[in-house]
């Protein structure tokens, strides 16, 4: 019997454990902005329907160690499976309703962790079963990684002390365990897992062209500077509006660009569980179209149904297999947008490193301090990777932004917060502030995308005179994004870049 | 009289006159008789307990609230996220009254109060707001302006803000004068209204329903709609062919009918066999009618939803 396995059933029934003991509900209503479970405080009766929630998740964790330990003897213990399976779905179909019912920033904490648990519970039971008909298989560990990333994505880990931690160290020793199991269990399906493909490394192509940009427009480009140059750019020389610049060499160091490159879908695949960790992927042009969406898929997915369609994977089960080889360019547009993938997966996070400039005093909002945000204490990291022609469309960001670019490149179009009055802010859509994003289409405007019928001839009139800055971001480039300036961004071949937030 | 359930049962809240309780109960995927006594109200059932007037007197089943609530919860409507509305009459008249809501129910003071003229006779809640009904068959909303359809109306700050009270229009042109709404009923993101001449409206959110991608895996481990097509227009729902409705409630993701005929119809998902129709149908998307009859002499009255359960109430006839 391999060590590993057991620790992993081990570590399970830990898990277990700790859930029977919970006091999920205990904590006051607390609401989901922080990431630190709240102190613990007297028990309160506020939310009678977490408390009974938190009661029916401890039975159902205490009927799984029940399972558990049925697993080393004969005796025939009697558990439910079928109910154990219900109720584990209940609750997360209540946790569901209540992550809808509540506005994102005022759910209780509580309901994350309860719905993080679940989850921990429900892969638990997965497990158990493979374990006692020995049958550990691709399916398996798809389903199991799949309920850890929802806990982590959906609920963002909440919990203590399993949560994130828990969840990250659980999958490490999965990945460790199924390597080990993988090549003895099919060594003949080995060889049809490899990616089929010509080249080792993303095509660089840009199958809708590029925009010309106009000299005088294109956003100066800089390298060499110190951390003290930066501030006062950024400070005094600008009276504290700066303008948006390109840096060339603030990522020279990243094992990203060398060692480890992010533009091998290898070493990508490598660092997921093989493809099997999932992501969080925007569907359609632009999050302003009617029919764009959001769904949870693996990366492997993701990278061969809408990255490249010419990266086949084919696994032993013929059902998640793609087929999309024979097409060229992907039916619809995916990106995997404004994900904190470092967070979910660290061993990415080292590839990358914080800018320094990240740590430079900065200017508030130039012209509308209802827009800064409370100071955030580290740089909050997000990844952007698509293919080509992914479309953010003009908005504002409340902090300054640096725009690191590591794989493929990206036209971006910058208006200053001057000129936010004739940039058509939205209002109040679907009880949502989208005062942040533009009405307009800089796409359509310019006449690289179909139109959507309205009268955008006297927009551009509008418009003629109002000035911006350009640029096309290369692999290696950093563009800074000062607070308050509207960016309209563009891929124009397959692109993964990251940005860092700080104020 | 008689009150029969079926439903989720996870904390036996279906067990009102059990004495011996199961740890880990199971669902009741069937009608059963829960109760007999010689006058019983109809029941309030929420996610974790079930209250009913018996003779006069509360009783309650299930993982319950503390007992100095009960009142207030049996005659009061809670959305998703614990508040509390209810209607508080005057005294002095009887030609207008008050909407009183709570944030939670231990919280002491209210936090917002509604006046009403013509009087609110009744109020039902859904996961992000509530619908009111007044003594002259009107029908308005509020809630959550993130769920618009759930109001039923169009959302104007500051002139028809989400948060207060405001008509639902499109209903008031079906329901007149001469066939006006005599009850309100709501849960999960759909909200339905009965006139007395028997048709059900409906209205409601679905921009999160499964329909929208069968393969959509953000909605995970989230229930269905009772109603396929739900929008923020009222719209008729048709019961085995235009049958009269004469009782009608909805559950988070299912409802239940009590036809003119005597009847009863339930759809939606039955996860939790809260459409009392056993084991082998998932969800119903169409009305269907539940093999269900009262006992000889007996007739059924009414019906009534909890988030996952079903309720039938018979009496002598």
């Amino acid at each position: 019997m391999s060590s590993l396995r057991d620790q992993v059933l081990s570590q399970y029934r830990d898990a277990a454990a700790t859930i029977a003991t919970s006091q999920h509900a205990s904590s006051d209503s607390q609401t989901t902005t922080t990431n630190t479970p709240p102190e613990s405080s007297q028990p309160t009766a506020t939310d009678l329907k977490a408390l009974a929630m938190q009661q029916l998740l401890q039975r159902q964790a205490q009927l799984l160690i029940k399972l558990h330990e049925s697993l080393h003897q004969d005796t025939n213990i009697s558990v439910d499976e079928d109910l154990l399976q219900t109720r584990l779905d209940d609750l997360a179909s209540v946790c569901m309703t209540a992550f809808y019912a509540y506005r994102f920033d005022l759910l209780p904490y509580y309901w994350r962790w309860i719905y993080t648990d679940t989850l921990i519970l429900m892969s638990y039971y997965a497990i158990l079963k493979a374990a006692r008909e020995d049958s550990f298989d691709e399916n398996l560990m798809d389903r199991v990684v799949e309920s850890l990333d929802r806990a982590l994505i959906v609920a963002g880990g909440a919990g203590k002390p399993l949560g994130k931690q828990w969840i990250e160290k659980t999958l490490e020793l999965l990945n460790r365990f199924w390597e080990e199991a993988e090549p003895s269990e099919e060594e003949t399906q080995r060889p049809q897992k490899r990616i089929k493909r010509d080249t080792t490394t993303f095509s660089t192509q840009e199958p809708f062209g590029r925009p010309n940009l106009s000299a005088g427009r294109t956003c100066p480009r800089y390298e060499n500077w110190t951390l003290e140059k930066f501030e006062k750019y950024m400070n005094e020389e600008s009276q504290g509006k700066p303008l948006p610049i390109v840096f060339t060499d603030l990522t020279k160091e990243w094992p990203a660009f060398s060692d480890i490159p992010w533009n091998s879908p290898e070493y990508l695949l490598s660092r997921t569980f093989g493809g099997r960790r999932l992501v969080p992927v925007e569907i359609g042009r632009s999050y302003v179209d009617g029919g764009w969406s959001q769904e949870l898929i693996q990366f492997k997915h993701f990278l061969a149904k809408y990255i490249d369609p010419s990266i086949t994977i084919s696994t032993p089960n013929a059902t998640t297999s793609i087929q999309a080889n024979e097409k060229l360019q992907p039916e619809k547009v995916g990106y995997l947008a404004q994900h904190n993938l470092f967070q979910q997966i660290p061993s990415l996070r080292n590839d990358i490193q914080v800018p320094d400039f990240c740590w430079a005093d900065v200017p508030p909002h130039p012209t509308d301090s209802t827009k800064n945000q409370t100071p955030v204490h580290v740089p909050q990291l997000n990844a952007w990777f698509g293919p080509a022609k992914t479309i953010t469309p003009l908005h504002t960001d409340g902090y300054h932004n640096l725009l690191c670019q590591v794989v493929g490149t990206k036209y971006v179009r910058l208006y200053s917060p001057e000129e936010t009055g004739r940039l058509r802010p939205r209002g109040m859509e679907h009880g949502v502030d989208m005062s942040n994003t533009s009405e307009l289409d800089v796409g359509v405007l310019e006449g690289w995308d179909d139109d959507g019928g309205n009268d955008w001839e006297s927009i551009r009139a509008e418009l003629k005179d109002v000035p911006y800055w350009e640029t096309i971001l290369n692999p290696g480039d950093t563009l800074v994004i000062p607070i308050g300036w509207w960016h309209y961004v563009r891929s124009l071949s397959i692109s993964f870049s990251v940005s860092f937030w700080w104020n | 009289m008689d009150l029969f359930a079926t439903g989720f049962n996870a904390w036996n809240q279906l067990s009102i006159e059990q004495k011996i309780l199961t740890d880990e109960p199971h669902d009741l995927f069937a009608f059963t008789k829960v109760l007999s006594a010689t006058a019983i109200e109809r029941p309030v059932s929420r996610l974790t307990y079930t209250i009913v007037r018996q003779d006069g007197r509360l009783i309650v089943a299930g993982l319950a609230p503390e007992p100095q609530h009960l009142e207030l919860l049996y005659t009061s409507a809670e959305d998703a996220s614990g508040q509390i509305l209810t209607i508080a009459q005057d005294k002095n008249t009887h030609n207008s009254n008050n909407l009183v809501k709570h944030s939670s129910v231990s919280s002491p003071k209210p936090d917002a109060i509604f006046p009403c003229t013509p009087p609110a006779t009744q109020i039902a809640a859904f996961s992000t707001g509530f619908v009111i009904l007044y003594s002259n068959g009107t029908v308005s909303t509020f809630g959550d302006s993130r769920f618009e359809a759930c109001l039923g109306r169009d959302i104007d700050p500051p002139n028809r803000p989400s948060e207060t009270p405001g008509p639902v229009p499109d209903l008031h042109g079906i329901a007149s004068a001469d066939d006006p709404v005599k009850c309100v009923t709501a849960g999960g993101t759909a909200v339905a209204a009965l006139t007395t001449s028997g048709s059900v409206y409906v209205w409601g959110s679905s921009t999160t329903s499964s329909k929208a991608s069968g393969t959509s895996t953000h909605h995970h481990h989230r229930r269905g709609h009772a109603f396929q097509q739900l929008s923020g227009m009222p719209n008729y729902t048709e019961i085995d062919d235009g049958k009269d409705v004469v009782d009608v409630a909805l559950g988070e993701s299912h409802a239940i009918a009590l036809t003119a005929d005597g009847l009863i119809y339930v759809i939606g998902e039955n996860n939790n066999g809260q459409l009392g129709i056993g084991k082998a149908i998932e969800r119903a998307v169409e009305w269907i009618k539940v093999p269900f009859n009262a006992a000889e002499g007996s007739k059924i009255i009414g019906v009534a939803a909890g988030p996952r359960a079903s309720f039938i109430l018979t009496a002598k006839t």
